[in-house]
């Protein structure tokens, strides 16, 4: 997953899919997978049969046909950020929007080493090894003893097994280690109940050392802060991060245009009559004629036959209608495919607050 | 893992202390307004209506709180106990006059409260006095307090609100903070936003995350945004063997001098060249190293391994060139439409002097010129003497026609995009030159920004860290060979006034296969039009267009609700991934 060395880099170490590679299978927008090359194996999916054996050497990009030329998928290179959205979730997991967020301000990078509880499905963790390689640690934690060891297969796979060491422990009963005071550069914490643990944090956090927090609950933002500020922790900051998306497509647009308007009112107008003489019998048993009434305006007999100009004409939809029936010639459209985009209606509300905090410094 | 450790502490030196000749970033007043500044004792901010050294501020740890403090010597800068000022600011379930109160159940609130500007019974000339007295910051909103008429009947809020606004007035604080990509992009955003394109620093951070920004990558940036956008990127790689290429169109090369506000290492600025485009796509079509372009590379050196590691310079960047290397990197950039390129070589011999090696092709006579240096660096100027090397053809009637020697520069190596300009006197016998040249903008930083603080004066001789040594140098065509062979390994656009789809189509093409991308803009359309397009021809997968949201809270026992402020908008993020 991480960049190679100049030294060692030739051109099938980067770019050429090799057995054992953990691939990104790229079905639909919105629709990936991961998968691990093996000889003789296949991936299956709804679009086909794919045998692992045609992707080797072929490089990472590529669009792969399915057997019987039946189906195809991209191969991607893994990266921290598609490793999110394919990784097993054992947990709920955090997405690109809070962890881009947490690992800026943080200002997590190069050779820095990060203190995380809990792993959990190890999709933070993935980011935080990317930001400190080559030469940094992540010190994840977990007390679930299953899913550490699933987060360290994870990232074995991933090549990221000798930047994150996961340890089972539970960090709200018994804090962080003692081995690891005064080493961190960066504290991350996603707890159910940090407020338990921050009075125990000051060791780990001298000489400006940022926490960030991790809560879904408002209340259990709320009693962190007041656990920081009783403890003496300044510049906390609450964050709530969002990514909106947009659905990109092309529509055709009607038009309006002026010419042919006559012969517009008098087809409604005709297609009004046409209506309101199959209308129900009054209470006399005589036929009812209502005055027309177009745009608020009560027509006259003479207008409907004429066609009043001016009046707009109808809606784009009655419009389509029209333009469909082969009388009305006189109606001109101009028709436009445009390129337009609109958030899509089903969005993410909420994943969690980002509490952020830093260990006050002492007067000198 | 013990040596992990002690280096991780040794590296986090630099982000816990002030240290002297340092970039710094001063919180005045809580975010009512930020400066950037150099941490030297003939340092210099006006805060309200005095002036004061930043001496006092070298040597304390970032997060320490100053305020000024009236002296018989004059005003000067005292730092604060944080508890006090945890106090004033955090919390607001306080202990004013030893009563804890929630707001919420005080049976006090404005009612009566008549804004018809009464209730103060100290003049402004009494406390003009006052200062005049000698009384502190703190005396005088002590002394406010007593005389308002209406501050009994407050509520608890409102008199925490009280207290602090007239604290920012007579008792302003500094906080001093360490410069890193977030703080300062949240620093301009918030005062200066149009200087870095509108970029938000949770859109900054998603542009990094989005384009994979690690180790060991080689990242392509379009970046129109004043060079914020590749010195973030620069801090992200933190000279982890990786390289950034900051391209640019036609001889519009970019401006770096955001480059100087970030205390970056030599290791890092060392990873951040430019590069201009067409050379790029050349390389990549061509798969070879650039020809006819220099005049050095026609005579045939082969790039070797050697040269590509003394280029990227991976490790002990200060002790990787050598000489001969040094003039074939001189001699490589050798452009017919530059007109002068100054490199600094790496062999620094003392902390006082560096030598430079310059190319000229002067009109005036005709011939290219070699010319090497002794540069004395001081804050303002360079102080140069060297001697000329003429080629073989030029004649000596030639020889003495060259009597000044003019230097100017639009990529001076090593403080990023500065124009330095001087003239030097050409001895006619010996061809020896020397004479001073002035560096514009290496006077503090840049001075048209309000931002900036211009923090030194020009007699005094300060040794400026090499922190920004050599970021932004142009990229030798090794280099760019390098990248032609290999692609880079993501890309990112931050060009308000450039059309994405073009960018796009010129640009993907020098990504290697599956290189994620990531276009920001500000405006929506382009980009959805560029989306269509790239789908449309297959040119990329998973893409994705993002307008990131960010919100901040205010936490407080029943006080908890999001700010009254917010940014509504930060532009519009493309992202997407090669395909081949």
């Amino acid at each position: 997953m991480l960049g190679v060395p100049r030294d060692q880099r030739t051109e099938s170490a980067e770019c050429l899919i090799r057995e054992g590679d953990v691939v990104i299978v790229y079905e639909r927008h919105d629709r990936m997978k991961q998968a691990t090359v093996c000889k003789g194996k296949e991936f299956q999916n709804r679009f086909g049969v794919f045998p692992y054996c045609d992707w080797i050497g072929k490089p990472f990009g590529s669009r792969v046909v399915g057997k019987k030329g039946i189906g195809f998928v991209y191969l991607l290179k893994p990266t921290p950020e598609l490793w999110t959205l394919v990784l097993s979730h054992r947990t709920q997991i955090l997405y690109v929007a809070d962890i881009s967020f947490v690992v800026g301000f943080l200002e997590i990078g190069p050779g820095k080493v990060v203190l995380e509880s809990g792993t959990g499905s190890g999709s933070l963790t993935t980011s935080l090894a990317r930001s400190i390689a080559p030469l940094g640690h992540v010190y994840s934690f977990d007390f679930h003893e299953l899913r550490a060891e699933a987060a360290r297969e994870d990232f074995k796979r991933n090549g990221l097994g000798s930047l994150v060491t996961v340890a089972v422990r539970d960090i709200q009963g018994q804090g962080f280690p003692e081995d690891l005071v005064g080493r961190a550069d960066a504290v991350f914490l996603d707890l159910p109940q940090p407020w338990l643990v921050i009075p125990h944090l000051g060791r780990y956090l001298e000489g400006n050392v940022p926490l960030c927090s991790f809560s879904p609950c408002i209340e259990q933002v709320q009693r962190t802060c007041e656990a920081l500020t009783s403890n003496h922790f300044t510049d906390i900051r609450t964050f709530e991060v969002l990514l909106r998306s947009y659905d990109v497509r092309t529509q055709t647009f009607g038009s309006l245009s002026m010419t042919g308007v006559k012969e517009e009112i008098a087809a409604e107008n005709l297609s009004q009559v046409r209506k309101l003489s199959g209308q129900k019998r009054g209470r006399d048993g005589l036929k009812q004629t209502e005055p027309l009434v177009m745009q608020g305006h009560v027509l006259t007999t003479e207008e409907v036959t004429n066609g009043k100009e001016c009046i707009p004409a109808l809606s784009s939809s009655s419009d389509i209608g029209l333009s469909k029936n082969p009388e009305n010639t006189g109606v001109e459209r101009n028709s436009s495919e445009r390129i337009v985009a609109r958030p899509y209606p089903e969005t993410r509300g909420h994943t969690g607050f980002l509490t952020f905090a830093r260990q006050g410094s002492n007067l000198n | 893992m013990s040596e992990n450790s002690s280096e991780t502490r040794s590296k986090r030196h630099m982000g816990t202390i002030v240290i002297e000749g340092s970039s710094i970033l001063l919180d005045i007043n809580h975010g009512d307004r930020f400066t950037f500044a150099r941490a030297h004792t003939s340092s210099m901010v006006k805060l309200g209506n005095v002036k004061c050294s930043l001496a006092p501020l070298i040597g304390c740890p970032f997060g320490s709180i100053f305020e000024v403090s009236k002296d018989p010597k004059g005003p000067h800068l005292v730092q604060v106990s944080q508890d006090k000022e945890i106090q004033s600011s955090n919390c607001n379930k306080t202990e004013v006059h030893g009563v804890e109160e929630l707001d919420i159940c005080s049976d006090r609130d404005n009612r009566d409260l008549i804004d018809d500007n009464t209730a103060q019974s100290l003049s402004e000339l009494e406390i003009s006095y006052m200062r005049r007295d000698g009384a502190s910051g703190t005396k005088i909103v002590e002394a406010l307090i007593a005389n308002s008429a209406s501050f009994q009947n407050k509520t608890t809020l409102s008199q925490e609100k009280y207290k602090r606004k007239k604290q920012k007035k007579h008792a302003p604080r500094i906080v001093v903070r360490c410069p890193s990509a977030r703080s300062i992009c949240e620093a301009y955003f918030t005062k200066e936003p149009s200087k870095i394109g509108y970029l938000r620093m949770d859109v900054l951070a998603l542009l990094l995350s989005l384009a994979n920004v690690g180790a060991n990558a080689d990242v392509l940036l379009l970046d129109e945004l004043g060079g914020f956008l590749t010195a973030a990127v620069g801090e992200r790689l933190g000279g982890s063997f990786g390289t950034i290429c900051s391209t640019y169109c036609a001889s519009k090369v970019p401006s770096l001098g955001m480059l100087g506000l970030f205390n970056f290492t030599p290791c890092t600025s060392s990873s951040i060249f430019c590069a201009p485009l067409f050379e790029l796509i050349q390389a990549r079509s061509s798969i070879s190293t650039a020809e006819g372009n220099h005049e050095v590379s026609a005579k045939g050196h082969s790039s070797t391994e050697a040269d590509l590691h003394s280029t990227v310079l991976p490790e002990s960047p200060l002790t990787a060139l050598l000489p001969e290397q040094q003039t074939k990197i001189a001699g490589s950039l050798l452009d017919e439409s530059e007109k002068i390129l100054l490199v600094k070589g790496a062999q620094l011999e003392t902390r006082m002097s560096k030598s430079l090696k310059a190319s000229l092709i002067d009109s005036s006579i005709g011939f290219p010129v070699r010319v090497e240096m002794a540069a004395q660096e001081f804050s303002c100027s360079y102080q140069l003497n060297g001697e000329i090397e003429f080629p073989n053809q030029c004649t000596v009637d030639a020889k003495s026609q060259l009597q000044t020697f003019s230097l100017e520069t639009d990529n001076l190596v090593g403080e990023g995009s500065i124009a330095t300009v001087g003239q030097l006197d050409v001895d006619s016998q010996t061809h020896q030159l020397q004479g001073e040249i002035k560096n514009r903008t290496n006077c503090g930083f840049k001075g048209t920004d309000d931002m900036v603080h211009t923090a030194t004066n020009a007699e005094s001789k300060h040794d400026s860290q090499d922190k920004s040594l050599r970021a932004g140098r142009r990229a030798s065509a090794n280099q760019v060979a390098y990248w032609g062979r290999h692609g880079f390994s993501s890309l990112i656009v931050g060009a308000p006034e450039m059309d994405p789809l073009s960018v796009c189509k010129r640009m993907l093409p020098l990504l290697s296969p599956s290189a994620p991308f990531v276009i920001y803009h500000p405006y929506m359309q382009p980009l959805a039009e560029c989306m269509h397009h790239l789908r449309k021809e297959r040119m990329a997968v998973n893409l994705q267009l993002s307008e990131p949201w960010l919100r901040e809270y205010q936490v407080l026992p029943s006080q908890t609700h999001p700010h009254m402020q917010m940014s509504s908008t930060a532009g519009f993020c493309l992202s997407g991934t090669r395909t081949v």
